[in-house]
């Protein structure tokens, strides 16, 4: 069982924590500016699935229900940062 | 009962504890401190299984995890627990114990007709033979199952309780042995939290299988006063009998802990421990390998180290008269304390070519024949060893025959690296002791003793004190003086390892079955087989031979199988490689996964603030998510569907009362949170009015539905939010996560409140009646509290927020009060002071209630799949503002014509139910697969038509309004469709008139 290392509460067990999605995917748009259907849809479904380090956004939906931006090697599980996942953070 | 090969004095048993036991349903006797292993071995039972494949007779191997053939069932009935290694049954009183792959008896096992027809067995055989042809696989594959079995798996529920725990500490030792031990103490004696556990009863290790004096006393008796030392200190945990069988991330390792009970039914029966350490020393020790002959797996053959503890740990004889078999010196060890212990050592047979000469003064004093350069090519027996026929190490055939039931091989010893493997670690091959030792640590992790490979004792010893100072280090305590801690003073016979690699005795005839893997039945020709036809990787070999794959992962076997498989391929053994190792390290119960974790346990139950007045009114609860709800109130006599319409019924003519406190509710406040709302709603909310509530979708950003609920604003930028009590959790994820990571500019904050609010619904045409009454005059009347408005004020008494907002079609009012009064805010409503009758309805009533107004419900209309569009509610997609899922509702597919939509269905004939669940086709028979329109999502029988209706899914949606169609439910075994007619989906007061008067 891996630690995760949460920024706010220190190492934790990753059974505290809840994967919710691929960092590519999030749109922080919030309104209508310049809506291109076909790029939001690939945003929301065809995502690069590359191998070695990806970036996820997790919750520590067990602990403070804080925002994780995590660097997760998909070849080994290793997981190489962990920091607050809030302004600025998108890709 | 006699004992005739137990010794009257020595071994760490207790001879004034006898145990009665029974195998294979005989009464034996053994002693407190016996394994089963040992125990039967003391009473001359040497049969104690049948081999997995050929059915060939098999008794005790090994004295340890590693034992591939004394595999037996333990107990009977629910209790029963298949493959159990004799070797660690701990004895105990009225312990009983079966032999395992053997029809009818292990005597006479008809299916050892397997071992005749061998020659048509080899390895692949069910692979090549049973393909063709396909339809008779089923019956090829019970016949298998019946032959080539494992025990068999109890076919009850396991009584035996288990616990699973968590533990942190600085330094976690493994392996109680001389290494482990001295590595516990003198990290402990730096302060640092140490564990140290150890899969045996006792500690020691091999300290218990010497005779070996340390600090003056017999090495287990040492061993037992540091262990206890160690107990006795506070910064230190001591676990025997605890197995570490896995090694996962950051140094977490799993621990399965037998717990010896006897009858206290308080005591888990195992311990499943997760210990997370700063350190790991792992002291595992090292397994003994076997050597290759014809025939070496006949009961009476067994691993030089064993017959050497059965003697010296156990007071066993392991047989009268014995051959010793080696490649290394420590069969000549094997050899004087057989001897010793009473036994006939006939002769060592030696593989290597010059042997040290003081090793041949210990024989010779105790008359001990050697041969070097020479060793077992063959035995002869029943169903026990009777002769071994040796012969040079390069001859084809032994020349000579000599009797014996004893045969005790050593082919050298291999460090037990499976943990430091499973680490990730990979170890590398030795050629100074043909032995896979381990590599760089990829881990916290340093492994000491025997486990590194290092077999001399003083070695070991100096190595864990070395090891345990370090690790304590590391974990960040300082080591106080070096000289308070000393190695014990050490004397016996200790000899150097000087093995010699020897794999394969010459095969005697063309078929002889040399066993590599006893556990599986794979010999010598199953490799060259494998090799031959291509299967020339290691992991190859494992899968096709099923070499190593076993309940014993191949732990004797594995070595030798890849040295074969080298040689086959003309290269050295690290070119080869070895399989991966896996947790666990010895099979574990599946029960101790779950630990409590079983039965009600696996989930928290939740329960209103309103249960015991649920309970008091005999409601008949049913599960939502996790809470219990009230499914319905039956009265006496009353089943559960006349239970239902009647409470249904008394919403519609009068009045009703039920527990919504199940909603999820969520408070939002901030100058923003309009526009928060704007965005996650499809219709608009910050022109929503103070005082007003409203209805809302909230989509996915795929485009599906993903909630409904309805959202009041309290304030200029105060909102109360409630949303489906089983989506509650998602909900709030889907609104955290666009406020913290999508749109941190906004300034909103939110709290789930579900559990501070106790709240219900009345509902029905004489509920605001009953509310008036216990409200501030006027406080509810249609002017101040219109449909959908809110108002903060108390209900008797009680401070209370209340919404009109309506869920069953009529006048209705939800009543918000803190948790803590939701009780007395139950009993207000349901004992009105004018005798008014309020019924209080559960789940099945609000559902029939529900489904007469064509509301949709969460999981079964939006069941993921399905848009606004399709549910009849476009016209809440506000087109003046952005909303999450917005876009992808652009796309062609959700837009088709021939997508799902929400329909009615009511009966042709007025006495046909609508099963829910059931396909709607477009003609009475079903053509085929493919030819479905759509499902049923929700039915009910209303009580305002008097007949079943049904929501449905179907094509087209109201263009089929009128058309009829047929409900084929085969899978619930209806044989028949039924006739049903498309109606619009809403089958009371479309118009919402009741609702809003
Ligand atoms: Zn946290």
């Amino acid at each position: 069982m891996q630690l995760f290392n949460c920024p706010w509460c220190g190492p934790r067990a990753h059974i505290e924590f809840t994967y919710i999605r691929d960092h590519q995917s999030v749109s922080t748009r919030g309104n209508g500016d310049d809506p291109d259907v076909q790029q939001e849809l690939d945003r929301i479904y065809l995502r690069s699935n590359h191998l070695g380090p990806h970036q996820e956004i997790w919750q520590h939906s067990a602990g403070c229900r804080g925002w994780l931006r995590i660097t997760r090697n998909n070849l080994t599980h290793e997981v190489e940062d962990c920091l607050p996942c809030q302004h600025g953070d998108a890709p | 009962m006699s004992q005739k090969f137990r010794n009257l004095t020595g071994g760490n048993i207790s001879r004034e504890s006898p145990l009665d036991f029974r195998f294979n349903g005989t009464l034996y006797q053994g002693y407190q401190g016996d394994t089963l292993a040992s125990a039967l071995l003391a009473n001359g039972v040497r049969l104690v299984g049948r081999s997995f494949k050929y059915h060939r007779p098999r008794g005790v191997f090994s004295a340890g995890p590693e034992e591939p053939s004394a595999l037996v069932q333990l107990g009977s009935g629910p209790l029963a627990e298949p493959n159990t290694r004799a070797t660690q049954v701990e004895l105990s009183a009225n312990l009983e114990a079966f032999s395992q792959n053997c029809w009818p008896g292990v005597n006479l096992d008809l299916l050892s007709i397997n071992n005749v027809f061998s020659a048509v067995l080899p390895a692949g055989f069910y692979y090549k033979t049973f393909m063709a042809p396909r339809r008779l696989w089923p019956w090829y594959e019970k016949m298998i199952r019946k032959a080539a079995g494992m025990g068999t798996a109890p076919d009850q529920a396991d009584p035996d309780h288990y616990l699973c725990s968590y533990a942190h500490c600085d330094v976690l030792v493994v392996g109680a042995g001389p290494s482990g031990l001295m590595s516990a103490l003198a990290a402990a004696r730096t302060g640092a939290s140490v564990m140290l556990v150890d899969e045996n009863p006792a500690a020691g290790g091999w300290l218990q299988r010497e005779r070996l004096s340390m600090d003056g006393m017999p090495g287990a008796n040492w061993a037992e006063s540091i262990w206890q030392e160690l107990t006795d200190l506070p910064n230190v945990t001591v676990r025997a009998r605890a197995t570490a069988f896995g090694y996962y991330d950051h140094n977490m390792v799993a621990i399965l802990e037998r717990v010896p009970g006897g009858n206290d039914k308080d005591l888990p029966s195992q311990r499943l421990w997760r210990v997370r350490a700063k350190r790991v020393v792992l002291a595992t020790g090292a397994i003994e390998r076997p050597l290759i002959f014809a025939n070496n797996d006949r009961p009476g053959v067994m691993l030089a180290g064993a017959a050497r503890a059965y003697a010296n740990q156990y007071a066993v004889r392991a047989g009268s008269r014995a051959v010793v078999a080696t490649n290394n010196n420590s069969g000549y060890l094997t050899a004087v304390d057989l001897a010793d212990s009473g036994i006939a050592v006939a002769a060592v047979m030696d593989s290597r070519s010059s042997v040290d000469h003081t090793l041949l003064g210990m024989m010779e004093e105790r008359g001990i024949p050697v041969d070097i350069g020479h060793t077992v090519h063959d035995t002869r027996g029943g169903k026990t060893l009777g002769a071994v026929r040796s012969g040079a190490t390069d001859v084809i055939g032994g020349s000579q025959w000599m009797d014996c039931d004893l045969l005790a091989v050593s082919g050298g010893w291999s460090p037990a690296v499976h943990l430091h493997a499973q680490t990730g670690a990979r170890p590398v091959y030795s050629t100074e002791i043909e032995a896979f030792i381990p590599g760089p640590s990829k881990q916290a992790e340093q492994t000491i003793g025997a486990a590194r490979g290092n077999y001399d004792l003083e070695g070991c010893l100096n190595e864990g004190l070395r090891a345990g100072r370090q690790a304590a280090r590391l974990a960040g305590f300082d080591t106080p003086d070096e000289d308070s801690l000393s190695l014990p003073e050490t004397n016996g016979e200790t000899l150097p390892y000087g093995q010699e690699a020897f794999w394969q005795a010459p095969r005697p005839g063309k078929r002889s079955k040399q066993f590599v893997d006893i556990q599986d039945d794979v010999t010598t020709l199953d490799i060259e087989l494998a090799h031959r036809e291509g299967y020339v990787s290691v992991e190859h070999l494992k899968r096709y031979t099923t070499l190593g794959m076993g309940t014993d992962q191949g732990k004797t076997s594995n070595i030798n199988g890849m040295a074969l498989l080298a040689r086959l391929r003309q290269e050295p053994i690290p070119h080869v490689g070895t399989t991966t190792f896996r947790p666990p390290y010895t099979p574990i119960t599946l029960g101790a996964l779950a630990g409590g974790e079983t039965g009600a346990s696996v989930k928290p139950r939740r329960y209103t603030p309103m249960h015991a007045q649920h309970q008091a009114l005999d409601a008949v609860f049913a599960p939502l998510g996790l809470w219990m709800r009230p499914q319905g109130y039956p009265r006496r006599g009353e089943t559960m569907h006349q239970c239902v319409q009647r409470e249904a019924r008394a919403v519609r003519s009068a009045v009703g009362l039920t527990d919504v406190s199940t909603l999820g509710k969520i408070s939002l406040r901030g100058p923003d949170a309009g526009e928060f709302l704007n965005r996650i709603y499809v219709n608009q909310f910050s022109s929503l009015p103070t005082g007003r509530a409203r209805y809302g979708l909230m989509l996915r950003e795929d485009g599906m539905i993903l909630d409904d609920g309805t959202v009041t604003r309290l304030s200029e930028d105060a909102y109360f939010m409630t949303c489906t009590s089983g989506n509650a959790s998602g909900v709030l994820q889907h609104l955290e996560y666009h406020l913290e990571v999508a749109w941190p500019e906004l300034e909103v904050d939110l709290c789930e409140v579900t559990e501070q609010w106790a709240a219900v619904a009345l509902a029905g045409p004489l509920s605001r009646g009953v509310l008036q009454r216990l409200c501030p005059e006027g406080t509810v009347d249609a002017v101040r509290l219109p449909a959908m408005g809110a108002v903060d004020t108390t209900v008797a008494g009680i401070p209370a927020r209340i919404i009109r907002i309506s869920f069953s079609g009529e006048l209705a009012f939800e009543i918000y009060v803190p948790s803590s009064r939701g009780g007395e805010l139950w009993d207000a409503l349901l004992v009105t002071r004018d005798n008014t009758e309020v019924t209080p309805y559960g789940m099945d009533a609000l559902e029939v209630l529900r489904i007469e107004k064509g509301f949709i419900g969460m999981g079964t209309e939006a069941d993921g799949r399905t848009t606004a569009e399709d549910l009849g509610l476009g016209r809440m997609l506000s087109k003046k503002k952005w909303f999450v899922g917005q876009l992808a509702l652009q796309r062609p597919g959700l837009n088709h014509a021939n997508r799902l939509k929400l329909v009615g269905l009511t009966p042709v004939s007025p006495g046909d139910e609508l099963p829910e669940g059931a396909q709607v086709l477009a003609q009475a028979v079903a053509t085929g697969p493919g030819c479905s329109i759509g499902h049923v999502s929700s039915a009910a029988h209303s009580v305002v038509l008097g007949t079943a209706i049904a929501l449905a899914l179907v094509k087209g949606g109201s263009l089929r309004s009128g058309d009829t169609v047929y409900l084929a439910d085969p899978a619930r075994g209806a044989n028949e469709t039924i006739a049903a007619r498309v109606t619009y989906p809403c089958f009371y007061d479309p118009e919402g008139a009741r609702q809003h008067d």
